[in-house]
């Protein structure tokens, strides 16, 4: 009851708009054989192109030495980040030469975390590793990567005597729209100078077909009449493609280029 | 069963050994704790005398003045010494030679590594007067010593004036004769009673005996001993002297005073800054000239501040601390501050002390430095910041040069460390008696100091995730001291019981300054270790926190009493040590306050070859001790 209250607190803490995808896989982790715990999450693809803007790992593991430990989160692409390593070794001053002895890990992976978990290490706190905590590597690594596919948590327990399972692993994952396909949000590429937003609709020019002003879906000689139509307007235009404030011969080359069916 | 020996095989190089900064509260204080104890009320006493002799053609005679007292012991000791004969003669022309209606003659082994044995003549109601002993011997023996005990209980005291004893620094000794319900007293004050009651030292001669065998003739003034060492290292003034007591009997006396000679110590400037670490504690940096002689120290001080009830001590702050760039530190946990409902205001260390590490030796004192304002840490104390009160939070280490360090020998277990003790010759506790995971700790004929031993301990114990210490004589202290001090697997162990010690000398042994005289039983092969003498227990229990006896059960045993005579552990010792004891360790010296006292049992003696098992064969105890250890 406790640990499902300290991942609801957890959970709770993740920010408006982050989705949860928690995983699934065997809950004994091998003690000391050499053989990792494989758990995987699948995370769906979403319907339109989507970037990971933050990635946080939300890991709920009972083990009565955590200095045991090896953690590793892999994205769908490849992409990996060392969460966790044994931490306080090779040399943990007063932790000793094992590393953290303490109890059990509820804590949420997070870059932003209070503190770094291989630094943390209590003899008294359990879990000895819990709230918001810093990963070995930082969790940047997989931003503006599409999150659709399955990830994969491996845990390692290096050292046998001490024995401990996974509860739950769940990973908290922001996401942005990547309409042009160039791994930055949509809304960076805007900021960023890279991309027009003519209409100002957060939606990088390139990703809209400008040019098809009734909207057919393709541009035709519907959509060159209402530029000649409205050449020389000044002032709510539809026919002014660049948003330049004036209907001229720019937005009539506009529609010539674009000419055809919009992809 | 997992049993692991020590296997030291490793190199030597400067290891980073985490140490704890230590907090006391008040309490402890006020139980005369974390306090540098006065030496006049330690150091050494003796009932018994002891005789050097030279045999004429393999006899010899010698006079022994002999008081009231219930039984007189004589023993002859030396090279061939079982092969010796006794013979007693009373003043009243009684002879004694053997067993008789008042007389045994007893053997038993003087001491490992000595071959044959002791033969002990004990005569019950002995006459008081000058007694005739007749000892004959093998004629290639040159020489040996009578120990003579004779029931009285008037003792012969010897003690340090100030127990910081320095090279080139005048070491005062005081003498005096103290009956027996008054040698826990000051020195001074004993034997003003003693002499009010018509004791006197009727004569007296003192040596100074080093190590190496070396020896300078000291003076006696006035029943004082002072002298100048120009050499550090241990060595033991042996005083012999002719005693009388109220009654005008007389007797003899020879008492041994080990002292350790410090090499010139790092000396406090009273300048103090301070240095806030984190949202909690203050690092108190002490200034020193440093002699460059030591690269760390144990320091200590009260910690008073203005507060509730004016200004009181609301803490000890303490523990090992390198010497670096003219500084030793202390830290202070502001949450004791708070806790005693202080502001801050008016803070002062006060007692403040250096000591060596290995010998405990007092190197300098100052009664007070101020430190003015602290901004004071509040709120909530958790476990966890209990504990950092308690032992720091893990960030200070220091360099320990030479030590060794083994190769990993197994694969982090959680045990229980059973370490045998001084000197040992790796004959100690019984690995049969103990289930579950157990490690052997084994480096067999060692003299470590108390410190040493505690960081051969951690050394090895590194191959180990968790660990309790189960300590027989000095690797109870060493356990005691490892927990103290360190941060090691100890600290992770997880259990009821994190130190377990059985005939560990916690208050120190007299046998010490004795046998180290001697060069016999207690450590003939390994040298004397001045951690055991009541002097430097003394000063090594003033850094022993409550929190750590209070994680601390001592066992002590005695002999066998059995009601038709005097009986004993050892046929040596038990002209030394008061009963009850286990022939090596008296009973009370075994236990201390504020750990677990386990009590004394009876018929078992302190290792092999003594009268009783050795008190580590006890099935019943390794039993409990096998359950209740942590690991």
């Amino acid at each position: 009851m406790m640990r499902t209250s300290s991942i609801a607190i957890l959970f709770m803490a993740t920010q408006a708009g982050a989705e949860m995808h928690c995983g699934s896989g065997p809950a004994a982790i091998p003690d000391g054989t050499g053989s990792v715990a494989n758990w995987m999450i699948d995370v769906p693809e979403p319907a339109e192109s989507q970037v990971i803007t933050s990635a946080r790992l939300m890991v709920d593991i009972t083990h009565p030495w955590v200095g045991d430990l090896s953690m590793v989160l892999t994205a769908p692409g490849g992409i990996s980040a060392m969460l966790l390593d044994r931490p306080g070794m090779p040399n943990g001053g007063w932790i000793g030469a094992w590393g953290c002895g303490g109890d059990n890990i509820v804590c949420m992976f997070d870059d932003a975390g209070s503190a770094a978990a291989e630094d943390t290490c209590s003899l008294d706190e359990v879990p000895v590793l819990g709230g918001n905590l810093q990963p070995k590597d930082e969790l940047t690594v997989f931003n503006g990567f599409g999150p659709g596919g399955s990830w994969q948590v491996m845990v390692l327990d290096h050292s046998p005597i001490d024995a401990g399972s996974i509860q739950q692993l769940c990973l908290v994952l922001e996401t942005a729209p990547d309409c042009n396909g160039n791994g930055v949000p949509d809304g960076d590429d805007i900021d960023g100078g890279s991309s027009e937003d003519a209409d100002g609709d957060g939606i990088p020019d390139e990703c809209q077909c400008m040019a098809d002003i009734d909207g057919n879906g393709s541009v035709d000689v519907s959509d060159l009449l209402s530029v000649i139509a409205d050449w020389g307007c000044t002032s709510g235009c539809a026919g002014d493609l660049d948003g330049s404030g004036e209907v001229d011969v720019t937005d009539l080359l506009a529609v010539i280029s674009s000419w055809g069916e919009c992809n | 069963m997992f049993i692991a020996s020590c296997i030291l095989a490793g190199t030597l190089a400067a290891v980073p050994v985490p140490v704890k900064q230590l907090g006391c509260p008040p309490s402890d204080l006020a139980r005369g704790w974390m306090q540098e104890p006065t030496p006049a009320k330690h150091g050494a006493r003796s009932s018994h005398g002891v005789l050097p002799f030279t045999f004429e053609d393999g006899s010899c005679m010698i006079q022994v003045e002999v008081s009231t007292g219930s039984q007189l012991r004589l023993l002859p000791v030396g090279i061939g010494s079982e092969n010796w004969t006794i013979h007693a003669i009373e003043p009243t022309g009684q002879v004694h030679a053997g067993d008789g209606p008042r007389s045994r003659l007893v053997r038993g082994l003087l001491a490992k590594g000595v071959d044959g044995s002791g033969i002990r003549l004990d005569i019950l109601d002995p006459a008081p007067g000058t007694w005739r002993v007749v000892i004959e011997g093998d004629r290639g023996t040159e020489s040996g010593q009578l120990w003579v005990s004779d029931g009285n209980p008037l003792h012969l005291r010897a003690w340090l004036e100030d127990a910081s004893t320095i090279i080139g620094q005048p070491v005062g000794i005081g003498l005096g004769l103290a009956d027996i319900e008054h040698v826990s007293m000051h020195g001074d004050l004993a034997a003003a009673r003693a002499q009010a009651g018509g004791a006197s030292i009727l004569q007296g001669t003192a040596r100074l005996l080093w190590q190496d065998g070396s020896e300078d003739a000291l003076s006696i003034e006035g029943n004082r001993i002072q002298f100048t060492p120009a050499r550090t290292g241990i060595g033991t003034v042996i005083i012999d002297a002719l005693a009388a007591d109220g009654e005008g009997q007389r007797m003899h006396r020879t008492t041994s005073l080990m002292v350790s000679i410090e090499k010139a110590p790092p000396l406090l400037t009273g300048s103090v800054t301070l240095d806030v670490l984190d949202a909690h504690r203050v690092a108190c940096r002490l200034e020193v000239i440093d002699s460059g002689e030591r690269d760390r120290v144990l320091a200590g001080a009260e910690v008073w501040a203005a507060g509730p009830g004016g200004v009181l001590p609301r803490c000890w702050i303490g523990g090992i601390t390198p010497v670096e760039d003219g500084v030793v530190e202390l830290v202070l946990d502001t949450r004791w501050l708070a806790e005693a409902g202080c502001d801050g205001h008016g803070v002062e260390l006060r007692l403040v002390r250096l000591a060596d590490v290995d010998s405990f030796v007092p190197l300098d004192r100052m009664d007070v430095m101020g430190l003015g304002s602290i901004e004071v840490s509040r709120g909530d104390i958790s476990p966890a910041g209990r504990r950092a009160m308690q032992m720091g939070a893990g960030d200070r280490v220091i360099e320990v040069p030479g030590l060794q360090l083994p190769e990993r020998a197994n694969i982090g277990s959680h045990a229980l460390m059973l370490s045998h003790g001084y000197c040992s010759d790796g004959d100690s506790w019984p690995p049969s008696h103990f289930t579950g995971e157990v490690a052997v700790y084994n480096n067999t004929e060692q003299n470590f100091t108390h410190d040493e031993f505690a960081l051969d301990i951690w050394s090895w114990g590194n191959n180990f995730k968790s660990y309790s210490v189960v300590g027989h004589s000095q690797g109870g202290n060493a356990g005691l001291h490892l927990y103290s001090l360190y941060w090691s697997g100890m600290d992770w162990s997880t259990g009821n019981r994190r130190v377990q010690v059985l005939g560990t000398p916690l208050q120190g042994t007299i046998l010490a300054g004795d046998i180290a005289a001697l060069g016999e039983i207690f450590g003939i092969q390994c040298g004397a270790n001045y951690d055991m003498t009541y002097d430097g227990a003394a000063q090594w229990i003033s850094w022993l926190p409550g929190w750590a006896r209070a994680e601390t059960w001592a066992w002590s045993t005695t002999f066998t009493d059995v009601w038709w005579w005097y009986d004993f552990c050892h046929v040596l010792s038990d002209l030394v040590l008061w009963d009850p004891e286990d022939g090596v360790v008296e009973a009370w010296a075994a236990h201390l306050d504020g750990t677990n006292d386990m009590g004394t049992k009876e018929g078992w003696c302190h290792i092999e070859d003594m009268v009783d098992p050795p008190q580590v064969y006890d099935t019943a105890r390794n039993n409990e001790i096998n359950s209740e250890g942590a690991r």
